[in-house]
């Protein structure tokens, strides 16, 4: 990746453009030599953080970011839904839950899984998450 | 996207593949007719994700709720996947605490034989 890469997503688009940008941003990090493993990773976090964000903290909008450095590859997610720290491990899907239809806590337990680094802090009332993936 | 491949359809056994990935967009491109394929049967089925290539939250609830509405009707289900990142997904979230993965077809029939 050259340069920063962004997008925005809108609560009436979200599905079908969750795709199209989880596609561009697995070219960039493919470009980068990003494995298999880490690809994979990268769509995890996108889905599962996106639509968290409008499902579950009802934002209108989510902007994504992926940042120019060559490893680790630095996502920042940012939406004005109900403030929501991801990092806090309690949200993450507990064994009674497994049996749920319900995607929450499978979603963060997913992410946990996926990344090593997720920090989350408010600017401006908006929820800021920012994730680090190792290409390889 | 996401295709669904119907494998096998006898008065005894269901075997529907999911083809590609099943993010947000493609459990919408499949969930209808996977659920008509397999809880509307009401038979076994096999749920074949061996050439599914991504799964994430709501994929995986997909597949719970089908399994749940099979469980109210007793009818067994398995779901046929490799050694992949799918599979990861599934063993990490433990659905298959409650869903029997099988890796092979071989092994996906005789779980359905002996639940």
């Amino acid at each position: 990746m050259s340069a920063s890469l962004h997008w925005r997503f809108e609560a009436s688009d979200v599905v079908a453009r969750l795709r199209r940008v989880s596609d561009e941003l697995d070219s960039a990090i493919t470009a980068k030599g990003a494995s298999e493993q880490t690809r994979f990773a990268a769509r995890v976090v996108v889905e599962e953080l996106v639509l968290n964000a409008f499902e579950h903290g009802g934002a209108g909008r989510v902007t994504l970011e992926a940042a120019a450095c060559d490893d680790p590859v630095r996502l920042v997610i940012e939406d004005d839904g109900a403030l929501f720290d991801p990092t806090t491990r309690a949200h993450a899907l507990e064994a009674g839950d497994r049996d749920s239809d319900s995607p929450r806590g499978r979603g963060l337990t997913l992410l946990h899984a996926a990344v090593r680094h997720v920090d989350h802090a408010v600017l401006h009332g908006r929820n800021r998450v920012t994730v680090l993936l190792s290409l390889r | 996207m996401a295709e669904l491949n119907l494998i096998e359809a006898t008065e005894a056994l269901t075997h529907v593949a999911v083809r590609g990935r099943l993010d947000a967009a493609g459990v919408g491109e499949v969930e209808l007719k996977l659920t008509s394929q397999t809880v509307a049967r009401r038979l076994p089925v096999v749920i074949d994700l061996s050439e599914t290539t991504f799964i994430a939250s709501l994929g995986i609830g997909m597949l719970v709720g089908i399994a749940k509405s099979m469980r109210d009707h007793r009818i067994p289900l398995v779901v046929l996947v490799g050694r992949t990142q799918v599979r990861d997904m599934l063993e990490l979230t433990t659905v298959d605490a409650i869903i029997p993965l099988a890796a092979t077809r071989e092994e996906a029939l005789a779980k359905l034989a002996g639940s």
